[in-house]
């Protein structure tokens, strides 16, 4: 498909402006810090979520395995899953990616060198993978309230193994 | 109904309006804020107005004189502490501090950048302290003090752990853990406060530790304890209570007492003594070590905390052993002495074993556990076995108190390294004095506040996975209690694989016992390494 | 706003200072009155700020520590991050105020992948800072030749040096160049970085252009108008010989130039500025970390309610006693102790 061919060459492009999107969801105070700073220590977020977007792009833009996809998306979701975002707009930036490409590759639809076909069918893979990052947003959730339950009990598990251990005595 | 967005507006959405930061108004929803303290709570501890409410009420049922009474209590507050004064008016708001907030790193909301957490509580002096902010107001940053400012206060004074990261790279030294201390006695004294510190805190009051137990429950889950070591090693320690006389005092946080994986460094305490014969007692009266009273008020911390010496006093010890703690260690090496000193009754602690005097504690009289263990291994006490702990490849996170109030770091590394063979540091800047906070610190680790716990702990995970993903490290060690409760929860979210150990339940895992029977398992009951096949056979 | 407004004001200032002389004939007030007033000013203000902070008490010792503690004789001790003596304090408070060592600690330095050594200028505010102030004072001290006559030699050292290029007439000095670099680049970041800006308040941006302003009439009055500095300087021994007078024909530019400077002493006590005096009282910076070693005394200290052992024991004697922890007091026979809890 001529698409794809496209894609990978614009690959840097992509990538590059999908990370744009996704930091331009923060405070534009932080935006830059996000953007900007290159250690990964000083800057969890956004130097997280840069390698995580060139990783996603690649497997998405190459194979498409869902299983090696979740776990990528996941590096950027479960970030967003605990920063304040309604569920929409945690995943928001999955369907960005469509009107990004669309704009980067005018151009080359313009001249007839990929039909508008190939786009419908690029687009419905963008979906697919929106889908996908729902289960795994969901999946972050889950694992928040795990976490609540299983701290509450080991804050507190001594006591409640020694009263269990009284009452069966 | 509304209009469903299309993605391109969710896109946006979230970026800001380009409002100023006095007129953006704090939003309260589930998950970013800790439930207000519960009346029965204030009144054990006689704080102020104490009454229902919740910080999404629009009502927050404030005193009548709400106003006056803050700003009384910050002017008298500003006679008062000199750090409060000077860190008024020095700031020049250079921004070296905006991005060391692991909460800001994790958030990205502008009010938790340290500058704007102090300008929070600055606007409101410069309007009602300086000329300046009489006249001109807004134009030099000074606002009235209204409802929303309290509401914004409640917000922020409750997001910041006071783990004083930012004030290590201020050039001034502006400790932002001050503004955040003040901020939230201002707060108490209109009932502002949250349940989390305030329940533990009049638990202890009321009953010496923050769960609330009660004397003969203590003792009786430390016996627990003692059954627990015998099935591992077939040894019997024999701890005591209360017991006058005793050459030292031990006082450990109570979460050590109750909760996972603190109850297994307590086990590795209760070993080290028995091993080496120390005369030692515990106090059910000052069980508590930890003092979630600093989180709610430098009166309250001195009430909590004047149980140690008392009960010192009382017992005629000759001197204390503090466990393995953050915030009550920097009550200890900075508050203690001072607000209920002299400890004059105690001679200057010395190790029985090893005959070490510890002058760097000549006036508290009390030492750490991790420099009294360090001591006896520096001097060839303890027979250590430190292959024990080979499937643990280890890192160590330096909680903010004892790093930035006290610069404990090499003591914890020298016990670390005896006790395993396998440990890789954490990138620099996330180490020692530049350590990231777990996120929970300052009686923030209540399960409501998940989300923003999840956040704040994003910078330490973060440094975290980086090890375990270069090294394979598996294991975290630690020495503070708060750490061993939420540090478990926060590698659960970020980084699944890996377990967190505080540091005496590493050298209860390695000290090999006179007289034990043949160690199979480590603490936890897991098979060490290389017994895992006669663990089976057991079976 | 707070851009336009201080840019407005300084500004303002300009235009006050050189219509007043140029044109309104107040050279007397611009040369005589304002520096009286400025250093008057200048000098109760401080000492009104520094004994107003002074006055509040210290009541714990909590410095921020940056290193190692003092520990167990084997054990490194970072002296001057965590000072344990009044000397290792002195040096880091030294540390701290000529080389502003904590805003070094924003440097990084890291190994790239392939190993190339690769240096992130994270310092940038901590050299602009450095390179300011230090400027600041070489150039303070480069007017000392107007202040003293005969000028002491070490000024004329100063002068020697900073004019090392010997480049243009007069001299270029070194300085000049690199205070309006530092300014400029102070005013810079805190335009373009969206967090600083956010921070920023009028009181932020005010002493910027403020300096800049003087920075730039200076080297306009010294390379550009070349006003006479023999009648500047005559002006300057009458004020501080207490006989003031204003020479004739000095030209306005100067004026500008020395009201904007009285502006800034004057200015100096009531605004952040003050933080050249408020680091010297930081009780996180000036004080040894040695609260285990001696006591530190809190001067309102006061008793607080407690929760005494005797009112522990008297609500759980009976509990205690049943499990066979010690007790002060035996239990009676009535259950008097329970009544009360």
């Amino acid at each position: 498909m001529a698409i794809e061919h496209h894609l990978k060459k614009h690959r840097e492009e992509i990538s590059q402006k999908w990370f744009d999107l996704l930091a331009c969801t923060y405070p534009q105070q932080t935006v830059r810090l996000f953007k900007k700073e290159s250690d990964p220590f000083a800057n969890p977020v956004g130097q997280t979520f840069k390698a995580a977007i060139g990783e996603i792009l690649d497997e998405f833009l190459g194979e498409n395995r869902a299983e090696a996809l979740a776990p990528l998306l996941d590096k950027v979701i479960r970030v967003r899953a605990v920063q304040s975002f309604s569920p929409s707009e945690a995943l928001g930036f999955i369907f960005g990616l469509k009107k990004l490409v669309e704009e980067i590759l005018e151009e080359e639809l313009a001249e007839g060198e990929m039909e508008m076909g190939d786009l419908r069918e690029f687009e419905g893979k963008v979906e697919a993978m929106g889908l996908l990052a729902f289960d795994v947003y969901t999946r972050c959730r889950e694992s928040l309230f795990e976490i609540k339950i299983t701290e509450m009990k080991s804050n507190t598990r001594r006591l409640l193994e020694r009263a269990q251990l009284i009452i069966g005595e | 109904m509304a209009k469903v967005p299309k993605p391109s507006e969710l896109e946006l959405q979230h970026v800001l309006p380009k409002t100023d930061w006095m007129d953006t108004p704090a939003v309260f929803r589930p998950g970013n804020f800790s439930y207000p303290g519960k009346a029965k709570n204030l009144k054990v501890l006689g704080l102020a107005n104490p009454r229902e409410w919740s910080p999404m009420d629009e009502d927050w049922k404030l005193p009548a004189d709400w106003k006056n009474i803050i700003l009384e209590g910050l002017r008298e507050r500003l006679d008062k502490y000199r750090t409060l004064k000077v860190f008024m008016d020095i700031c020049v708001r250079c921004g070296a501090c905006a991005d060391k907030c692991h909460y800001y790193l994790g958030s990205g909301d502008p009010k938790n950048m340290p500058v704007l957490r102090a300008e929070l509580l600055r606007s409101v002096y410069r309007k009602e302290f300086t000329l300046a902010g009489k006249i001109m107001g807004k134009m030099v940053g000074a606002r009235d003090l209204t409802e929303d400012v309290i509401k914004e206060w409640f917000m922020y004074f409750f997001q910041c752990t006071e783990c004083r990261r930012c004030s290590l790279f201020c050039p001034y030294g502006i400790d932002t853990a001050e503004f955040t201390i003040i901020g939230r006695e201002l707060l108490n004294l209109i009932g502002c406060n949250i349940d989390w510190i305030a329940g533990p805190a009049a638990n202890c009051y009321q009953t010496g530790n923050h769960l609330g137990i009660q004397p003969h429950a203590f003792k009786d889950m430390i016996d627990f304890f003692v059954d627990e070591i015998e099935a591992v090693n077939g040894i019997r320690v024999e701890p005591t209570f209360n017991r006058k006389g005793a050459e030292f005092l031990f006082v450990t946080p109570s979460g050590d007492v109750f909760a996972d994986p603190g109850t297994y460094t307590l086990m590795g305490y209760l070993m080290l003594f028995h091993e080496i014969g120390l005369d030692y007692t515990w106090s059910t009266y000052a069980s508590e070590g930890g003092n979630f009273g600093f989180f709610t008020s430098h009166e309250m911390m001195k009430r909590l905390n004047s149980k140690m010496y008392a009960e010192a006093k009382r017992l005629g010890v000759k001197s204390i052993i503090g466990g393995e703690c953050g915030h009550m260690w920097r009550v200890i090496n900075q508050y203690m002495d001072t607000v209920n000193g002299p400890a004059d009754f105690m001679e200057v602690p010395k190790s029985p074993i090893t005959g070490t005097r510890f002058d760097n504690a000549a006036s508290t009289k009390m030492i750490h556990i991790v420099e009294f263990t360090a001591d006896l291994i520096k001097n060839g006490k303890l027979k250590l076995d430190a292959s024990r702990n080979d499937n643990l490849v280890m890192t160590y996170h330096d909680s903010c108190n004892t790093a930035r109030g006290m610069g404990f770091f090499d003591e914890p590394r020298y016990v670390l390294n005896n006790v395993c063979n396998n440990f890789y540091e954490m990138p620099p800047n996330t180490i020692r004095e530049q350590t990231f906070c777990c996120g929970s610190g300052s009686g923030l680790n209540n399960d409501e506040f998940m989300e923003m716990r999840m956040r704040g702990g994003l910078p330490r995970a973060n440094a975290v996975r980086h090890v375990h993903e270069k090294f394979g490290v598996n294991a975290l060690s630690c020495i503070c209690a708060i750490d061993r409760a939420a540090l478990p929860t926060l590698m659960n979210y970020w980084v699944p694989d890996v377990t967190v150990y505080g540091l005496h339940e590493l050298v209860g895992n390695a000290l090999v016992m006179e007289g034990e029977t043949e160690r199979t398992t480590d603490l936890r009951g897991e098979p060490l390494p290389g017994m895992e096949d006669n663990e089976n056979e057991d079976i | 706003m707070g851009i336009k407004f201080s840019l407005a004001a300084v500004v303002g200032l300009i235009l006050a200072a050189f219509i007043g002389v140029s044109g309104g004939g107040l050279s007397h007030f611009f040369g005589v009155t304002m520096p009286y007033l400025a250093i008057l000013l200048f000098l109760g203000g401080v000492v009104y700020r520094v004994l107003k902070w002074g006055r509040a008490p210290v009541p714990f010792r909590i410095p921020t520590t940056g290193g190692q503690e003092k520990s167990l004789p084997w054990i490194k001790h970072a002296k001057f991050d965590n000072p344990s003596t009044k000397g290792q304090t002195v040096v880091r408070m030294a540390l701290e105020v000529f080389l502003f060592r904590s805003l070094f600690r924003n440097t990084k330095f890291e190994l790239e992948k392939g190993h190339r050594l690769f240096y992130q200028w994270e310092k940038w505010l901590w050299l602009a800072g450095l390179v300011f102030h230090y400027c600041f004072l070489v150039i303070l001290l480069r007017h000392l030749r107007f202040f003293t006559e005969p000028v002491p030699g070490f000024v004329q050292g100063i002068e020697r040096l900073d004019g090392l290029l010997q480049v243009g007439l007069p001299g270029i000095y070194i300085t000049d160049g690199l205070f309006m670099l530092a300014v400029t680049y102070l005013i810079i970041r805190r335009l373009i970085i969206p967090q600083v800006r956010y921070i920023s308040l009028p009181q932020d941006y005010f002493p910027l252009f403020l300096l800049f302003a003087i920075g730039t009439t200076g080297i306009l009055t010294r390379y550009f108008f070349k006003v006479d500095l023999i009648k500047v300087k005559t002006m300057v021994m009458g004020l501080i010989s207490f006989h003031p007078v204003v020479p004739a024909g000095i030209g306005a530019i100067f004026f500008v130039h020395f009201f904007l400077v009285c502006t800034l002493f004057a200015y100096f006590p009531f605004s952040k500025l003050m933080h050249a005096g408020g680091i010297f009282m930081s009780p996180t910076r000036n004080l040894p970390n040695d609260n285990r070693i001696r006591r530190h005394v809190n001067p309102w200290n006061y008793p607080v309610k407690v929760h005494s052992y005797a009112e522990y024991e008297d609500h759980f004697r009976e509990k205690m006693v049943e499990v066979g922890l010690p007790v002060d007091k035996e239990l009676e026979p009535a259950p008097k102790a329970t009544a009360d809890s």
